[in-house]
Order: structure tokens, then sequence, then C-alpha cells
């Protein structure tokens, strides 16, 4: 198991090191670029994104259904997922 | 005893309940100065009578965007920067200053210290204002990077210490930014959203957890616990909230806003490419990059790349993650005053005041932003007047947010990140949840957006 471990943690640091690469290679020539759109992953949330009132106003979906019903059902899968996690923590080892 | 107030400093947000804490302990602080941000934020709006905002660096270099001399010529351009510049040091210097002395600190001092700490933070804004780095990095990294050169070479001075208080501003951003999270967007994508980016995303945090904790043996768990959130939810913002959450300490967030900035650059090109390559449906692709993609900004971007109807997936899944943030931050709290913390102590019954001396206070805040924005203001004026109030609350957060990523450069130590560093097994967790993050979602975004089970969304590019 330790060795296995260190195996995977030195291949993600592999990776890693690749993904700084690519990085540098990747802002050096502005890829990844929409003309018009001039933002990038330098915009964290989604208010930092420039005209974000426009680009998150949901326009291209109209939802169906009771908002209360799509409340209801986001706390009962968070309160069951927060209790699995709790349980699943407790009992592994 | 030394030893043990040394973690005390590192870990962000740990304190005892006093009644006097609501004056004088940083999370009440910070809940209070949060909200006079947000308050002064709303009055501008409402009444028109005067503007609200932290001064932001235009965008400089490249076609169409200002010279970088513009900005020191004494142009136009250059008084209206440095007028707002000087009035943002002044509102934040009164805030933190008074919240600095509430709390027991030399005034004088402070306004020395932080004027300084300001510059830095300036300089970081001016460097990250570059149109490259503002498209791909911004403040986090470069505020990180410019603070742990000077920690590292000349040294971090003394006469800076009393300013770098990281996880006041942290706590007072994390207020500012409850505002911005509106629960009533939960339904923008009707059941597809939910689906995708709320059956996942809990599923992807306990996996991490248990990766790190159980399998990997990670004994930092507040490092495990941020970068689960960041791989999950949303990167920076994500991680700046869990490590407040479950009280991590500085060089956790550190490295967890840098793996996922890096990786975030890397998939914002990489995955259009590879759903272009395998002609994958752009509607599934856009969702998929909407729940895997760590920054926001990328994930449109991404998405975008993928055409109209990539675009609109991709920010609508996005926006129901971004919703996420304070709920996830609230479980992380709760999970580490019950079940970590007083765990380490060795308590077996864990009553509800241990979990409320535990408890980070100013979640509170945060979450009461959240819900007076998405079930009180928004409701009452309107959406746009909403929009309006958190157009002006995003700089304030944003300068926060520098603040505190400055000082954690400036209080960062290269012997120590080398440390927690172990043989890269946080990397492993980075990669291997990230892995799980992707198949899992492009499963369920398959799922209900194939047409094979449910009937696929009438989306208008």
């Amino acid at each position: 198991m330790g060795r296995t471990v260190k195996m995977v943690s030195k291949s993600a640091v592999a990776l890693l090191i690749i993904a700084i690469a690519a990085s540098i290679y990747i802002m050096k020539n502005n890829l990844g670029a929409i003309p018009g759109l001039d933002f990038g992953c330098g915009q964290y949330y989604y208010t930092d994104v420039p005209n974000w009132q426009y680009i998150f106003s949901g326009r291209g979906y109209t939802p169906s259904g009771n908002i209360l019903l799509y409340i209801a059902l986001f706390f009962l899968w968070g309160i069951l997922m927060y209790n699995v996690w709790v349980f699943l923590d407790k009992s592994l080892r | 005893m030394r030893q043990l107030k040394n973690v005390e400093q590192e870990q962000i947000g740990v304190q005892k309940w006093q009644w006097s804490s609501l004056y004088q302990h940083e999370d009440w602080l910070a809940i209070w100065i949060g909200f006079i941000i947000i308050g002064m934020g709303y009055l501008s709006v409402i009444t028109e009578k005067f503007s609200w905002g932290a001064v932001k660096i235009p965008k400089w270099g490249g076609e169409g965007n200002v010279r970088f001399i513009e900005l020191f010529n004494l142009g136009e351009t250059s008084r209206a920067l440095w007028t707002n510049t000087l009035i943002t040091f002044v509102i934040f210097v009164l805030l933190f200053g008074i919240g600095y002395k509430l709390q027991g600190g030399e005034g004088k001092k402070f306004l020395k210290a932080f004027t300084g700490l300001f510059i830095l933070a300036l300089i970081v804004s001016f460097v990250s204002a570059q149109v490259v780095m503002k498209k791909y990095l911004e403040y986090a990294f470069w505020a990180l990077a410019i603070g742990i050169v000077i920690s590292n070479t000349v040294g971090t001075p003394n006469w800076l210490k009393p300013a770098l208080k990281t996880e006041f501003y942290i706590k007072t951003g994390l207020v500012v930014m409850g505002a911005e999270v509106l629960f009533s967007n939960i339904n923008k994508f009707g059941f597809y959203g939910l689906g995708i980016a709320w059956l996942v995303t809990p599923v992807v945090i306990i996996f991490i957890w248990l990766l790190g904790t159980k399998v990997l043996k990670i004994e930092n768990k507040p490092m495990v616990m941020i970068i689960a959130a960041a791989t999950s939810v949303c990167g920076t913002s994500a991680a700046i909230a869990a490590a407040a959450a479950s009280k991590g300490k500085k060089n956790d967030l550190s490295f967890a806003v840098g793996i996922s900035l890096i990786f975030t650059v890397v998939m914002m090109v990489t995955m259009p490419l590879f759903i272009k390559f395998i002609h994958m449906d752009p509607l599934i692709g856009g969702a998929w990059i909407g729940g895997t993609v760590d920054s926001t900004g990328a994930v449109v971007l991404a998405g975008e790349a993928l055409g109209g109807i990539g675009g609109q997936a991709a920010s609508l899944v996005k926006m129901i993650q971004n919703i996420l943030i304070g709920f996830i931050a609230f479980a992380i709290a709760i999970f580490f005053a019950k079940h970590v913390e007083n765990n380490q102590l060795g308590s077996k019954q864990v009553g509800l005041s241990q979990i409320w001396i535990s408890f980070p206070k100013f979640i509170l805040g945060f979450l009461s932003a959240s819900l007076i924005f998405s079930f009180i203001i928004q409701p009452t004026y309107g959406k746009e007047t909403a929009d309006a109030i958190i157009s002006t609350l995003g700089s304030f957060k944003t300068w926060a947010f520098c603040l505190a990523f400055t000082s954690i450069g400036l209080e960062s130590n290269l012997r120590d990140m080398k440390e927690q560093f172990q043989g890269g097994k946080p990397v492993a967790l980075y990669v291997i949840g990230q892995t799980f993050n992707l198949i899992l979602t492009l499963f369920v975004a398959w799922l209900l957006l194939s047409g094979k089970i449910f009937p696929i969304p009438q989306l208008v590019a």
C-alpha cells in the first residue's frame, strides 16, 4: 500500500510539472481565447466575469416546476449526504 | 505552550466564545464590517445619492486597452484611478483599523503596517491587470508569488506584521461575497442543473475526503477539505470558504489555490478540444465543463468554445455550483466542529455548546447575507436592483481577498511548504479527485441530457 501511494504521488507530481509547462505555453500563446469574450481562469467567481448579469441570467432556459420543490430536494440530498459522510468517516479506517 | 500558540496563529479562525466576542473578536467584527460594506452598497443603489465601490485597476497592455504609462501620467484615467485608490485605502484602513483596535491592537502600528500591505496589494493588482495575467491568473497567484518572494528573500519586516491579518480579511471578504450567493438561482436549469451540480458535488467531496484521510493518510485534514472543496465546487472561491470553515492553515490554502489555478488553465483549453474531437453533444459537453472546471470565468470561456448551447449549459450548471459554497462551508464548519476538532480533544459526547465554541461564527454572516439577498432584496426590489447592488460589492470582496493572499504570501516559509508537500500526496489527492469528478459528472450529464431516459431540455443559444 505504501509503495503504491508513493508511486501514485510521484506520478501526480510528474503530471503537475507537465501541467505547469502546459499552462505557461497556453498563456504565452494566448490559447483558449474567444474573440469578444475578454476573460478566463482569472475570473474565479461568477460576479468577477464581465457582463455577468447577462451571461448568468439563464436566458437560454425556462425552468418548470416550483422552486420550493427544488429547495426541498436540495436540502434532502444535502442532509442525506452529510450523514453518509459522517457514517463513512466513522466506519472506515 | 508557545508551539500551541503558534498553531493557533497559523489557523484560519480559532477563538473561544464570550459575549464580548460580539465587538471584540474577529469573526463578529468581520460580520459587522461585511454588513457595513453591503449596507453602503444597498444605500448607494437605492438612494442613487453616491457611488460605492473599491478601485478597479484597468486592464492594461494589448490592443484596445490602456497603456501601462497611462496609469501614471496624470491623465484622465490616471487621475480617476488614483483618486479611487485613495478612497479605497481610506475605507479599508478605517474599517479594518477600527476592527484591529477593538481586538486590542495598537492603532498607529496598524496604520503604518496596513499602508505597507495596501501598497503591496496595489502592486499585485497592477501586475494582475496586465492583459494576459488578468485572463489566466489574476490576483491570487500574484499576491502569493510576490509575498512568498519577499518573505523568503529579504524577509517580511516586523513593522508590516501587525497588518498581516489574513483571517480577518478572508472572513470579511466572505461575508461580502455572501450577498452574491443567490440561492434563488437554484432552479435556473431545472432538475438538470440541480442533478448535475448538486448530485455530484457532495459525492466528490466525500470521495476526496475518504481518499485523503483513509487511503493516502494525509494527517492535515483541513488541507484535504480545502482540496475537496476547490475540486468539487468552484476553485479559489470555494477553497477560501473551506479554509475558513475548517480553520485550515495558510499554506494549505496557498497550495490548493495554486494547484487549482494551474490545472484550470490546462482544462479550460483541453476540455473543449477533447469534446469536439470525440464529437460529444455540446449540451452534454457544456454541462460537463460546468460541473468540473474550477474557475467560473474559465467555465464560460470553455463552454462558449463549444458554441452557444455548450456555453449556456456550462454557465447554467456553474451558476448552480456557485450557490453551493455557503451551504458547503456551513456543513464543513459543523463537521469539523463536531467530528474533527472535538475528536482531537478526545471528547466522546459533543454538546451543542462545544460545537458553538468551535463553530466559525462568520459563516453565519456569510449565510445571512446570502439569504437576505436571495429571499428579501431580490424579491422586494427585483433582479436588476439586486444585481446592481451586488455589482458594487464585488470590488470590495476582491480587495479583501487580495489583502489576504498577499498576507499569506508574506507569512509563507518555503521550508514549511516543502514539509507539507508530503512526497506529493496532496497533488495525488487533487489529481485522483479531479479524475473522479470528471468521470462522475460526465456520467450524470449523459444520464440527464442524452435523451435516453429524460427529455432533452430545450436550450436557446
